[in-house]
């Protein structure tokens, strides 16, 4: 059994193949850094789409699909064939499988804010460091602290 | 500057149930002590589809994983928000609305201790003289003479819109013009850089008003985000 299947052996025992929470759209689980990135990539342009269909929010759902795809661009870091901690292939595809599953446009666009954070968080990779700056559309970052 | 009770209308009634709820302190009592990656365990759980907490486990090895520290407060977080999950869609939007008015008050209340916390309050208006008062009132007010804080609390940085933004700086004005301090604030409860972006959509005033989002919450009880 190679390495691809072994992890999607594993990814089996962790969530159990029922219907209720297995779908045709289940990524295979990645292996590595490259793989992880366009998996999820692949997760947030469907969501992006699904969310695009709220036309009055069409320009924050562009502008927060645009800011994840360099969120998790960053987590993943630069993509190469550098292997993955099972586990972490094993959590970026639990969470792309999440996603798929998710099928209302306003809680699409609520995952869309928070998926990248996830992956981020599934590579480990520190959330305030690793977090770009949003598009320089005007505005400011808000200041934070009470 | 002075601060009511606001009415209570048909819809302020069903909702004082929902704010009543057990869940909703729980919940807050447990993200009050969570950490960042426990938080947004927690509101992807409370957004999700599945109801398997194997799946999150899965999503979530750094947070929930065996040998991580803390795992037992992680899974009774897990567990209290898949039960906000197991809501129905409209019960679960207010179940969330009411968690972060409830989280954010336990946390602005560490900051004023046990003494402060009477002055605490929720639903309130904030009245100045010869201004007609605004028809919403603040989630969360402090009413402490010359720490007087009014903050509104959202699931989400979708909740952030013109009329939130231009309340709470108009509030902070008309303190200012009777030469009170009335600081003012957002508490919510999704990312920085999704807040950033809503936040650059809007041209209502917002340099006056804090903004606290999922990483910076700790903020509220006078720490800074661990």
């Amino acid at each position: 059994m190679d390495r691809a299947a072994a992890e999607r052996r594993r990814y089996a025992s962790v969530v159990p193949e029922t219907p209720s929470n297995l779908t045709p759209e289940l990524p295979a689980v990645p292996t590595t850094r490259a793989e992880a990135l366009s998996t999820a990539l692949a997760a947030l342009d469907a969501l992006a789409e699904l969310g695009e269909t709220i036309e009055d929010e069409w320009s924050y759902v562009t502008a927060l699909a645009e800011a994840g795809r360099a969120r998790i661009r960053s987590a993943t870091g630069p993509a190469s064939s550098a292997a993955l901690e099972p586990d972490r292939g094993v959590a970026v595809a639990a969470a792309c499988a999440e996603v798929a599953r998710i099928t209302d446009p306003h809680r699409a666009i609520d995952w869309l804010s928070t998926f990248p954070a996830v992956v981020e968080l599934a590579l480990a990779i520190e959330p305030e460091t690793a977090a770009p700056r949003p598009p320089a559309s005007g505005g400011s970052t808000p200041p934070t602290g009470a | 500057m002075r601060f009511q009770d606001a009415a209570k209308d048909a819809r302020a009634v069903v909702y004082a149930g929902i704010q009543a709820d057990p869940l909703v302190a729980r919940l807050a009592a447990l993200a009050a002590d969570a950490s960042y990656p426990e938080r947004l365990m927690a509101r992807a759980v409370m957004n999700g589809e599945s109801d398997d907490p194997a799946t999150w486990r899965a999503i979530f090895p750094t947070v929930l994983g065996p040998g991580v520290p803390r795992r037992e407060h992680a899974e009774a977080l897990l567990a209290a928000s898949l039960e906000v999950a197991g809501r129905g869609e409209q019960v679960r939007s207010q179940v969330r609305g009411a968690f972060v008015e409830e989280l954010t008050e336990v946390l602005v209340g560490r900051r004023f201790g046990a003494a402060g916390r009477p002055a605490i309050r929720r639903e309130r208006r904030v009245l100045f003289d010869g201004v007609a008062a605004e028809i919403h009132p603040y989630d969360l007010t402090v009413e402490v003479p010359a720490r007087a804080e009014a903050w509104d609390c959202k699931w989400g940085a979708r909740g952030i819109n013109a009329d939130v933004l231009n309340q709470l700086d108009d509030a902070r004005r008309h303190a200012a013009e009777e030469e009170s301090t009335l600081r003012v604030g957002l508490a919510v409860f999704d990312l920085r850089t999704s807040c950033a972006i809503r936040l650059a959509q809007q041209t209502a005033p917002r340099q006056g008003t804090v903004i606290v989002t999922l990483e910076t919450l700790d903020a509220l009880g006078g720490r800074k985000a661990g």
